[in-house]
């Protein structure tokens, strides 16, 4: 932790500082998906990272010095959406209950924040920094927002083009043959998909009491499948509700070859599933074609390629179980 | 509505005359009131030490005033002095809003929540952080849900005046209407926009800025005198309807006045803070057990022990916890075992 | 002495057991009309939901069962184990409500006030922090064992200290203790994401998804502790004429209290444990129940079993249909189905408290 003496606040971002030009490097400036351009006098060093922009960053090499976010829990247990990060090589600057925590921001002593967004258009809405939060963190450092809707593809590109920026080499060995990985599984999900057109697959989170399908054209990832083929069913969901929510005894109102189940904590297993008075007569259950689905997808190479895999291979062995 | 009670002088007691007022209170009591205004004082002076950067008390106070180093300007005027000072307030309002109600009521078990007003201020806030746009005018939100409820129970319980029994009745009702709203909202939507408004459910001074302190303190001022003034006929109210109004009293005016004071109290906390319930149950029996039966003094007494109670609840919640909570689930950890104490020592008069 | 209402104009001693059956008898019709009730709500339950099925396919999903037909299967699979339970813990926790009210002379007083949900609650939710999340109905014994700890832990306090148990100091204890139970319950759900992903469904009170095996677990413990309740109407309309009056007509009311109160305890954490926290019910169903009996509790506590099994049940249906093709738990609904009715009730009539 800083001391008070030694930070200089507000030494970030303000063009009017006078501190002396660096000779190397220079001017650092990029711009982020709601259209903020950051300029700074030297390339970032410190960053302060949300937990679901930390975890492909870290897949690029990024290391951030904190975390915050609702899953940045104190535990050290970030879940799916914490990927590869060790928490023990971070600190934590929010929690549950206080995404971000303005003085341990501080103590932190960052020189860029980053975080992602799901309203890209709304220059206020940041994800973990609430409205009435926000204007505690800006005078801090300065906030970049990556977007998490639209198309998973596009998106990863964003967090390699922000890597590069942040210093990461992209010719790096591990890095290489991910792209390699992710790049193969692009390319072969759409044979995938040509070959088992006539399936139809549906992604849901099925649990005890409570039974929700994805609205495909709301996720990124699932925006990728369909845009490579894959024939997703569509519930009656509003544009932008993610979720259909259905009760136990509708459970055969979306019938398909194939179901995906979300692998959040408290789902039913695919045993709990054949057993299940209602589930049980699904077709996709009763011809054992259930398979976990990442909802926590991570955007970078690795994460995509993981993801595209954990769709491509089970769709491609699988059968018709509907007529 | 002139209020001069033409009452003999009690021992121990002073009176403040005016030409249009006589207001009398316990020397007693007051003395108590200044004992804990002034824990309330260092508290508040040791709170503003702590945090992620260890501050000394003199750091602090020159910071206050606008010198040392920006960083430490920043956290202390920014970040610390809104929170503390909104806990503070928050404490004394609820602590006054949960005796008044339960004044009116004459129920020990009544809170601003059996009137509701809980209730409706989350149904309103969970809403709007789930599918409402711009939040931040969420506090909007919780206010106008708290007083729509009240107003709502209020006139469902009127029928020729208001009866005790009749407006707890009605409150659990639409009470109960009410947070099964907010229950639906949470249940309805997926976790991740469930979340946040079950973490507002639980209360908490997280972002409190001096828009927050300003509003909390110019409500505090304009209701505390009124409900110091309204007390005293209270304890008249707490004789029983039907001797009230024998003596000519305004009853229903006076409970009016009552709860519109104690929904304004308790609305503005609600909105800023979300539903922190423990103290406004028990502070005022907490302040009966030591400094007696409520009247205007012991008002003010349990308003000040309420901000102790609230702003020694939230320095746990942030510092002294492995793990950094929300205030209203503290204030529940840090009260009982202080409200058991008192209630083993007392005696089986309540 | 004659409880049994006001006695009538004409000259009649209020001792002779045909007036008391002439004035029973409207009631002991009422008791009648809502056992068919009963009847009625439970075939609406099987026939109405969230799935659109036929009267055909509700009545062979009772009697003719074939598990080819997913219609017949949602009937018996899943409606008939979630009237049962409906009808069970309503009426549980009617009766409960009801005597908690006598015994503590309060109108505010549900079951809750002694910590039942709130310990069945902190226990359930350390199940699922420690353990997982699994079905509902895999965690009965550990609701049960927090809610009986945290009710005996409230009566310990709330009779320590001089003076002994009296009902206030009962009522501060159990609010206290539910407070501070419900501090902790918030602190696990905020540490663990899962936890509070599962947990909100739970707090929300449902009878959905649960089998028959979790309410006969705890069968023995609602039946018995109901029929205990029952048999107490007349020491509750002595409690009601105040403790000294009691006492003065040789009743033991520190031993009564207790009584009424293990068995609501009793009562409530098993209703508790099968279908989480049901607060309207016990909170309401009583007034419903004096507005049509008047006062006396022999009279109460019956018509308080029936109308809380009617208002639990039909809240039930009522969730099922309101946002097909989604549910409603019935924890949210009952007070949408009770409460105008209460709030109704409370404006015809002075209230007895």
């Amino acid at each position: 932790m800083g001391t008070a003496a030694g930070l200089a606040l507000l030494r970030h971002g303000v063009a009017q500082e006078s501190a002396p030009a660096t000779p190397a490097g220079g001017a650092w400036t990029f711009t982020d998906d709601k259209g903020v351009t950051v300029t700074l006098d030297a390339p970032p060093e410190r960053l302060v990272i949300d937990v679901n922009a930390a975890a492909p960053l870290w897949d690029f090499g990024i290391r951030p010095v904190a975390v915050f976010g609702w899953n940045a829990t104190e535990t050290g247990d970030f879940g799916d959406a914490g990927g590869n990060i060790d928490p023990s090589t971070v600190e934590i600057v929010g929690n549950t209950s206080e995404p971000i925590q303005p003085e341990k921001v501080v103590a932190a002593d960052p020189d860029l924040i980053i975080t992602i967004t799901w309203t890209p258009d709304d220059p206020d809405d940041y994800w973990s920094i609430a409205p009435e939060i926000l204007p505690q963190v800006k005078p801090i450092a300065p906030i970049i927002a990556l977007s998490a809707t639209g198309s998973a593809d596009v998106n990863t590109e964003r967090f390699a083009e922000l890597a590069v920026a942040l210093g990461t080499d992209l010719s790096a060995p591990e890095i290489v043959a991910e792209k390699e990985r992710y790049d193969a599984a692009l390319a072969e999900f759409p044979t995938v998909t040509e070959e088992k057109s006539d399936l139809s697959v549906v992604f849901m989170y099925i649990g005890p009491e409570e039974i929700y399908v994805a609205n495909a054209p709301d996720w990124a990832d699932l925006n990728l499948y369909a845009s490579l083929g894959l024939n997703i069913v569509k519930p009656d969901a509003e544009e932008g509700s993610f979720w259909e929510q259905l009760s136990l005894e509708q459970a055969l109102k979306y019938p398909s070859d194939v179901l995906f189940n979300s692998t959040r904590p408290g789902n039913l297993t695919v045993d709990d599933l054949k057993e299940h008075p209602t589930f049980g007569q699904h077709p996709a259950i009763q011809a054992g074609q259930v398979f976990p689905w990442n909802q926590d997808f991570i955007m970078s190479y690795r994460g995509m390629a993981d993801a595209l895999e954990s769709i491509m291979n089970p769709v491609s062995e699988s059968t018709d179980a509907t007529s | 509505m002139a209020r001069t009670f033409n009452a003999p002088s009690r021992p121990g007691h002073r009176t403040v005359r005016a030409s249009w007022f006589a207001f009398r209170f316990n020397v007693r009591v007051l003395a108590f009131v200044a004992v804990a205004a002034l824990a309330l004082t260092l508290l508040t002076l040791w709170a503003m030490t702590l945090g992620s950067l260890p501050l000394s008390f003199s750091e602090v106070m020159r910071a206050t005033v606008g010198q040392g180093s920006d960083d430490t300007q920043f956290v202390v005027r920014t970040l610390r002095l809104p929170r503390v000072l909104s806990a503070v307030l928050i404490g004394i309002s609820l602590a006054i809003a949960g005796a008044i109600f339960q004044g009116i009521a004459r129920n020990p078990l009544v809170s601003p929540d059996i009137i509701g007003i809980n209730s409706g201020a989350t149904v309103c806030a969970v809403t709007w952080i789930i599918v409402g746009s711009n939040q931040a005018l969420l506090p909007l939100a919780a206010f106008a849900g708290a007083i729509v409820t009240a107003a709502a129970i209020y006139g469902l319980s009127w029928n020729n005046g208001i009866s005790t029994n009749r407006l707890i009745l009605v409150g659990i009702g639409v009470g109960a209407v009410v947070s099964s709203g907010s229950t639906y909202m949470i249940v309805r939507f997926p976790i991740e926009q469930a979340r946040p408004a079950i973490v507002w459910t639980m209360g908490s001074i997280y972002g409190s800025d001096w828009a927050d302190v300003i509003l909390l303190g110019g409500v505090l001022a304009v209701m505390t005198p009124l409900a110091v003034f309204l007390m005293a006929p209270l304890r008249v109210l707490q004789i029983g309807d039907v001797v009230t109004r024998s003596l000519g009293l305004s009853l229903e005016r006076t409970r009016l006045s009552l709860m519109v004071v104690g929904c304004a109290l308790a609305g503005t906390s609600v909105a800023i803070a979300g539903p922190i319930g423990f103290v406004a149950l028990m502070v005022p029996h907490m302040a009966r057990m030591i400094a007696g039966p409520q009247s205007g003094s012991v008002l003010l007494f349990t308003g000040v022990l309420g901000g102790i109670m609230l702003l020694a609840s939230d320095v746990v919640a942030q510092h002294l916890l492995p793990v950094s909570l929300p205030v209203g689930v503290v204030t529940a950890a840090v009260g009982a075992p202080y409200f058991l104490f008192l209630l083993y020592r007392s005696n089986t008069r309540m | 002495m004659s409880l049994v209402g006001t006695p009538s104009s004409i000259a009649e001693s209020p001792n002779d057991p045909i007036i008391g059956w002439r004035r029973a008898s409207p009631r002991m019709l009422g008791l009648m009309l809502g056992i068919m009730a009963i009847c009625v709500v439970a075939m609406m339950s099987l026939r109405l939901g969230s799935l659109e099925l036929s009267t055909t396919d509700a009545w062979n999903g009772l009697f003719h069962y074939s598990a080819d037909s997913y219609e017949q299967t949602v009937v018996r699979k899943l409606r008939l184990p979630r009237t049962i339970i409906a009808l069970a813990v309503g009426g549980a926790l009617g009766v409960a409500g009801a005597v908690m009210q006598g015994v503590t002379r309060n109108p505010l007083a549900g079951p809750s006030i002694l910590g039942v949900s709130s310990g069945a609650s902190f226990a359930i939710t350390t199940a699922i922090f420690f353990l997982g999340r699994t079905a509902p109905g895999e965690y009965v014994w550990f609701a049960f064992a927090g809610a009986l700890g945290a009710s005996a832990l409230v009566f310990m306090i709330g009779g320590a200290g001089r003076g002994g148990t009296t009902p206030i100091k009962l009522a501060l204890a159990g609010v206290v203790i539910s407070a501070l139970l419900g501090a902790w319950t918030s602190t696990l759900l905020l540490l663990n994401e899962e936890t509070m992903d599962a947990v909100r469904f739970w707090l929300a009170g449902s009878v959905a998804g649960r089998e028959l095996d979790t309410l006969w677990s705890v069968s023995p413990f609602l039946l018995g502790g109901t029929l205990g309740c029952l048999l107490l109407g007349h020491q509750l309309n002595v409690l009601s004429m105040g403790d000294d009056s009691a006492r003065a007509l040789g009743m033991h009311t520190t031993r009564t209290r207790l009584i009424a109160s293990t068995l609501v305890v009793l009562i409530t954490g098993a209703a508790v444990s099968v279908a989480g926290p049901i607060g309207f019910i016990g909170l309401a169903t009583p007034h419903i129940a004096r507005s049509i009996v008047g006062p006396d509790y022999r009279w109460i506590l019956p018509y308080s079993l029936i109308i809380g099994a009617i208002v639990l049940t039909a809240a039930d249906v009522a969730g099922r249909l309101l946002t097909k093709p989604a549910e409603l738990q019935v924890g949210i609904v009952t007070a949408l189905v009770g409460a105008p009715f209460l709030i109704w009730l409370a404006r015809q009539r002075s209230v007895a408290s």
